[in-house]
């Protein structure tokens, strides 16, 4: 019956144009990607002579020369220091692993007790998250910035961490869902057997939902990696690869003016996390949908 | 013995409690600093000024006195806010019909390339925006005028050099990038739909139009209405993608709001100088006191009126 059904939608006219504008669609958001990573590697020349084509030759150096010019200044106590690819790199996985570990575990820790602890205060917490994200703020980085200057996190990874601790967003609903729908017989007789709450979360509960603790903190990782904002608002001194990708796309250097520079300048940035979202789609995209996670 | 497990019963609570308030204060505490203290703080900001000797003193209504004054000064306003409604207006219908246009036909037909779709359509979200708007632009501002030159033996500027096509090829890169994400959440929600419901529907003769407007999207329509109020309550907030593409030195013509906001601050904060940032509070709380009562209205108007899953 089903097939029937599906083989009478198949001729409708108006399905064939949804689907011919989606292939379209699709189209078209692959195209600007794949010429993307073949004009990075072109010369200037044979780019402006054959825009479309394949390199004539493959110049894989533009991504050394590429690398060279995400170089940028900062100023520190001791005078301005040049800032190198490696340490933007290393800054990119510090803010990027530390900030998507700290603020999904204290996601989780917070659901965990919403979701399995009877209190007032939970009902409290899980209201909060709803309020929270319906509540249009405007204009509030000015206050923002003043607060993180005040409190001496301006400019500091560890101030960074420290903001993306919280709890709130769609992330909590995510973990509250998962913890709401966990059978609690496994919790239940290892109190029987005389073990401490904090005993059952560390060694029952966490290992159960780590799929979905895995998958979120993958998804606040591409985030954060992907993140310049924060770098641009509170952390000018301490350059992310992202941070340095918007100063190389912005700059008018000769070396990086022409299309294929500053296209390898963003599959520097690009080409990493999608071979992450590549090996991971399935738990990214698998995992995750608006009712929750599957376990 | 009852008195026992009374007892034991009230020693678990006890325990339940302590654990529970130890799990809870840090991130509370976080959230007081940096949600409760951050907006209050902003509130209070809006009605300050700050002078670099005395720092920052208490300013009554001057902040806004101000901001009404500069409304009527200087132009930047009036074109961001209509280029805030405009990428709004575009941008979420254009993505919403598209979109639920496009999960349906992925919900219904590509049973088989279901997965591809859902792989292409999420891989903009993956890349970062600096890294997509750079692409964008290169492509709109070197290939397109080099393949129009090619075909057509044309002489054209690029979409975002030229500023008579740079405000539609924003709104076109805003739709164009946005609405893959979409398209997941109407699909997850699409494919919560009961099989049941649909084959009762089936055995009525619906066709595939009929079931869209009858089955899914009244059955969708919670998933709709929560994108919708995201839009509206980020009316305000939307860079529209500009600092990607032309840092803080976009022409004035193109502004929103939300990057205006966005780059006075940042500036400011660059600069060390605090001074411009009570009137950016004064202008943010002011928006938020227009976008809540919009926000809250809407959902009411479509929880009244919208189509009723019954």
């Amino acid at each position: 019956m089903k097939e029937k059904t599906k083989r009478k939608f198949s001729l409708s006219p108006l399905s064939l144009v949804i689907f011919v504008i989606l292939i379209l669609y699709v189209i078209s958001l692959l195209v600007p990607l794949l010429w993307s990573l073949l004009t990075s590697v072109k010369g200037r020349l044979d780019y402006l002579n054959n825009p479309f084509g394949l390199p004539k030759k493959w110049l894989f150096s533009n991504y050394k020369t590429a690398a060279e010019n995400f170089a940028s200044n900062i100023s520190t106590n001791k005078g301005v220091r040049t800032v190198q690819i490696w340490e933007m790199l290393l800054n990119s996985l510090l803010f990027s692993l530390g900030s998507a570990f700290i603020g999904t575990f204290v996601t989780c820790i917070m659901a965990y007790a919403s979701a399995r602890f009877n209190f007032f205060m939970s009902k409290i917490i899980y209201g909060i998250v709803i309020v929270t994200m319906i509540l249009p703020i405007v204009g509030s980085l000015p206050s923002e910035i003043q607060l993180v200057k005040t409190l001496g996190l301006y400019d500091s990874m560890l101030g960074m961490w420290l903001m993306k601790a919280g709890f709130l967003g769609m992330h909590f609903l995510i973990f509250y869902g998962v913890f709401k729908v966990l059978p609690k017989d496994f919790s239940e007789a290892a109190y029987v057997d005389g073990a401490s709450n904090l005993a059952v979360m560390l060694k029952i509960i966490l290992p159960l939902v780590r799929n979905a603790f895995f998958t979120i903190m993958l998804i606040k990782f591409i985030d954060f990696w992907n993140d310049y904002y924060m770098t641009m608002s509170f952390m000018p001194n301490i350059k992310t690869l992202a941070f340095g990708l918007y100063e190389y796309s912005q700059s008018y250097k000769p070396a990086i003016s022409s299309a294929p520079m500053k296209l390898a300048g963003c599959c520097i940035l690009a080409v990493p996390i999608l071979i992450l979202f590549f090996c991971f789609h399935n738990k990214i995209m698998g995992n995750v949908s608006m009712g929750g996670i599957k376990e | 013995m009852v008195t026992e497990v009374k007892k034991r019963a009230g020693k678990k609570r006890t325990h339940d409690r302590i654990f529970f308030a130890c799990l809870v204060t840090l991130p509370l505490i976080h959230f007081f600093v940096f949600y409760i203290c951050v907006n209050f703080n902003s509130i209070l900001l809006a009605f300050k000024s700050y002078n670099s000797d005395s720092g920052y003193s208490w300013a009554g209504l001057q902040n806004f006195k101000n901001l009404f004054s500069d409304f009527g000064k200087f132009t930047f306003y009036k074109k961001a806010l209509k280029n805030s409604m405009l990428v709004f207006l575009v941008g979420t219908t254009v993505s919403t019909v598209l979109a639920l246009l496009f999960s349906y036909y992925i919900y219904k037909k590509a049973s088989r390339g279901k997965n591809v779709f859902k792989v292409l359509l999420f891989m903009p979200s993956i890349i970062s925006s600096i890294a997509m708007a750079t692409m964008f632009k290169q492509f709109a501002d070197s290939a397109i005028p080099k393949l129009i030159q090619t075909v057509f033996h044309k002489e054209v500027q690029g979409l975002l050099q030229n500023p008579d096509t740079t405000m539609g090829a924003i709104i076109f890169y805003n739709v164009w990038i946005g609405f893959g994400v979409n398209i997941l959440l109407y699909l997850g929600a699409m494919n919560n739909i009961s099989e049941s419901v649909v084959e009762a529907a089936k055995l009525d003769g619906v066709t595939f139009v009929s079931e869209f407007f009858k089955i899914t999207l009244p059955l969708v329509f919670g998933t709709v209405q929560t994108l919708l109020v995201v839009a509206i309550g980020g009316i305000f907030i939307n860079q529209a993608s500009l600092v990607s593409f032309f840092g803080t030195t976009s022409e004035e013509e193109f502004f929103t709001i939300g990057y205006w906001l966005y780059k006075e601050t940042v500036k400011n904060t660059l600069n060390n100088s605090n001074a411009g940032l009570p009137q950016l509070s004064a202008f943010g709380l002011l928006l938020t006191f227009i976008t809540v009562p919009v926000v809250y209205l809407f959902n009411w108007l479509t929880k009244k009126f919208g189509p009723s899953a019954e």
